[in-house]
């Protein structure tokens, strides 16, 4: 080993070298004069992504707004076609029906998954075992290991006609034949992993909670409903309103389970869809109906987030 | 007002003309080389003009066809592809993207006049009839079409053009488990509206299996009548629907019991063990398959396309296409397997099966009706 006239060894030089030559390189091209530039160009590539959305969204719009001659295959004049037929017969009722299954069965969901979810991310939180808490994660994310229609297909096995659930309620006279078909199979395929992504979306926030807090709660004579009542819930709030909005959105927007557990009886709004698209050759009015859901969407998710933050607010607006 | 005059046929790519191109292009690109020597540049040598001198183009590198995924894919290869590729040289490659999305793709390419992404496309004969109206198809040359003067009447366009050409035809019988349910030989589709078939029966997602036969038992000509009693019949069969979907959702449905009956493609009834099928006696639906060719592609791939097309149409492989996928051959030469021979109500052959038994789909009204008819059939029975 060397040393050059700087004192830097030669097993090091080429490093050095080539720090040199970007620094060089830097002073040359005047990079610094971006320099209070820098965070916005950070920024581009997520500008990129929401325009490319926003673009996408947009052409969403201007499809909606044009008539549609599904037979020639050709875009008539801007009209609101496309959004009378959602609502005229013969369609009007049947996808009423549909938005409002959609939207009852999510609801459901996001309840029922930050329902569950709270309890599991406050033991991952409290637990002192740190294997305990290892396993527990590890668990939550083994639904996430496996696609959607396998995870369909599995539960179909379950709650369809020779399954467990047939052979469970066989044993009370119920020779029904299983579940499946009806909106709780739909529901139950959905929380599977509406769970796991509630819980993990919870617990940061309950992560910022100090537990003494709910110590001091306790010693003041609080039962441990009252202190999760009254301490941990309105603490957690931010995280819930945030979980519950992210589950909303992804069950809104369900396809698999409800054409696979549904038996294409329970179509969601997706699948109604895809039906308009590839069976109706209409996607200017698959466009609508998209664009109907996402509205409808936004003000539910806007209310949640709204509804956590607000609730914050009162609160102190503390971190959580 | 939609206007759904038919458009203007884009020209047809006959061997004569061909011929001519090739002529004229065998002449004008040794004139342009010596023209571009002249001016010290080289012209590379067309396929075309290499293939002028025996009057058949040049063979492309390949042919690209789209197709629906097994059994179809692999009978195709099995049967036409590789006789085609034995006779020629030319291999053939499948693509199986959606029929309605190669149908848009082909029409985006058209528009934006660039080569569509298929050379041929198999699909259900009313987007074939719908490819022609849109103008996306060429015109087919009788002359490269040799087998087609074998084709039973359901082979070749109603209207007397050849911008497409059915393969094959399938029926939608009721297809059930007879270990499960016991269903008479003899019967009306009146049957599986009875009660005792409550959440036993899988019906298709789309209308063509179900609003033909209605029409019938409600004696309604769906080409000119007001459809509306006929989805009002479908929505009464509510009750007794246990699912619906496409033949890969009846197949795991009645394989695992969620449903007993089914209205389905006779064939699927063939892909499971221990299923029985039975066409009630006003008959059941009858589609087609059918090939159609993209404008916009070489003049050579034309040609060698319409070769293959009629490679399809040998009796040969018709009879392949029959024993392997369980649909009707339109070549009257084919061999049929013996289970369509015992059964001329399920699998319409001739002539006089067709016009006894067959509720053939008016492709040209379906085409035109499609949208409306899908809206109001999914309204029906989902709603």
């Amino acid at each position: 080993m060397t040393v050059d006239r700087y004192g830097r060894r030669s097993d090091v030089a080429w490093g050095w070298r080539l720090l040199d030559v970007l620094i060089a390189l830097r002073r040359r091209l005047g990079v610094d004069r971006f320099e209070p530039y820098r965070p916005y160009l950070m920024l581009a590539p997520a500008l990129a992504l929401v325009t490319l959305l926003a673009g996408g969204i947009v052409y969403l719009v201007y499809l909606s707004f044009h008539s549609f001659d599904t037979f020639l295959l050709r875009q008539g004049p801007w009209s609101l076609e496309q959004y009378r037929r959602l609502v005229e017969p013969p369609s009007g009722a049947f996808n009423l029906q549909t938005l409002q299954r959609t939207l009852v069965i999510s609801v459901l969901v996001t309840v029922g998954a930050v329902t569950a979810g709270l309890p599991v991310a406050y033991f991952i939180v409290r637990t002192r075992s740190r294997t305990m808490r290892i396993v527990t994660l590890v668990l939550l994310l083994v639904p996430f290991l496996m696609g959607e229609v396998v995870r369909a297909f599995g539960w179909a096995l379950v709650l369809g006609s020779n399954g467990l659930v047939a052979w469970v309620l066989s044993w009370f006279g119920n020779d029904s034949g299983g579940i499946l078909g009806t909106p709780l199979a739909v529901w139950i395929g959905m929380m599977q992993v509406s769970i796991p992504l509630a819980t993990l979306l919870i617990l940061p926030a309950l992560t910022r909670i100090d537990p003494d807090l709910e110590r001091a709660a306790a010693t003041m004579g609080a039962p441990p409903r009252r202190v999760w009542r009254h301490v941990v819930t309105p603490l957690a709030r931010p995280g819930i309103a945030g979980a519950a909005a992210v589950v909303f959105l992804l069950s809104v927007a369900e396809y698999d389970m409800p054409a696979i557990l549904g038996l294409g009886r329970l179509p969601f709004v997706a699948n109604v869809i895809r039906s308009i698209y590839t069976l109706q050759n209409n996607l200017y009015l698959g466009s609508a109906f998209s664009l109907v859901l996402m509205a409808i969407s936004t003000v539910f998710v806007v209310a949640a987030v709204a509804a956590g933050g607000i609730r914050r607010l009162r609160d102190g607006g503390g971190d959580g | 007002m939609t206007d759904h005059r038919p458009t203007p046929r884009p020209d047809a790519v006959s061997r004569r003309q061909f011929i001519r191109l090739g002529t004229l292009a065998g002449v004008s690109v040794p004139v342009l080389s010596l023209v571009a020597a002249a001016c010290g540049e080289t012209t590379p040598a067309t396929t075309v003009a290499a293939a002028a001198g025996d009057g058949v183009p040049a063979k492309p590198d390949k042919i690209v066809v789209r197709t629906w995924g097994d059994p179809w894919r692999s009978t195709y290869a099995e049967g036409p592809a590789a006789s085609f590729t034995a006779k020629t040289g030319i291999p053939v490659e499948f693509d199986v993207t959606g029929f309605s999305e190669i149908q848009a793709k082909v029409q985006q390419a058209v528009a934006a006049g660039q080569r569509p992404p298929v050379d041929a496309v198999l699909t259900i004969e009313e987007r074939a009839f719908a490819a022609k109206a849109q103008g996306i198809s060429v015109p087919m040359d009788l002359d490269l079409l040799t087998n087609a003067s074998q084709l039973s009447s359901v082979g070749l366009p109603a209207d007397g053009s050849t911008n497409y050409v059915s393969v094959s035809t399938y029926s939608q019988p009721l297809v059930y488990a007879p270990d499960r349910v016991e269903l008479p030989d003899d019967l009306s589709w009146e049957e599986i509206w009875d009660p005792k078939y409550e959440g036993r029966l899988f019906v298709t997602d789309t209308p063509s299996s179900l609003m033909l036969p209605v029409a019938k038992m409600l004696g309604l000509d769906v080409t000119t009548d007001d459809l509306t009693p006929v989805w009002d019949k479908i929505a009464e069969l509510r009750p007794n629907i246990a699912a619906l979907g496409d033949e890969e959702e009846f197949l795991s449905g009645i394989e695992s019991g969620e449903f007993d009956i089914g209205i389905t493609l006779a064939a699927t009834a063939l892909e499971a063990e221990g299923l029985a099928w039975v066409t009630p006696r006003e008959g059941s639906t009858v589609s087609t398959e059918a090939f159609w060719i993209p404008i916009n592609l070489p003049p050579e791939t034309t040609y060698w396309t319409q070769v293959f097309i009629n490679e399809t149409l040998a009796a040969e492989n018709q009879s392949l296409i029959a024993a392997n996928l369980g649909e009707v051959p339109t070549n009257l030469e084919a061999t049929l397997p013996d289970f369509m021979k015992e059964d001329p109500a399920t699998f319409p052959f001739t002539e006089e099966d067709l016009a006894k038994y067959a509720l053939v789909f008016p492709v040209e009204v379906g085409a035109r009706n499609n949208d409306a008819w899908q809206a109001a059939y999914t309204a029906a029975i989902q709603g």
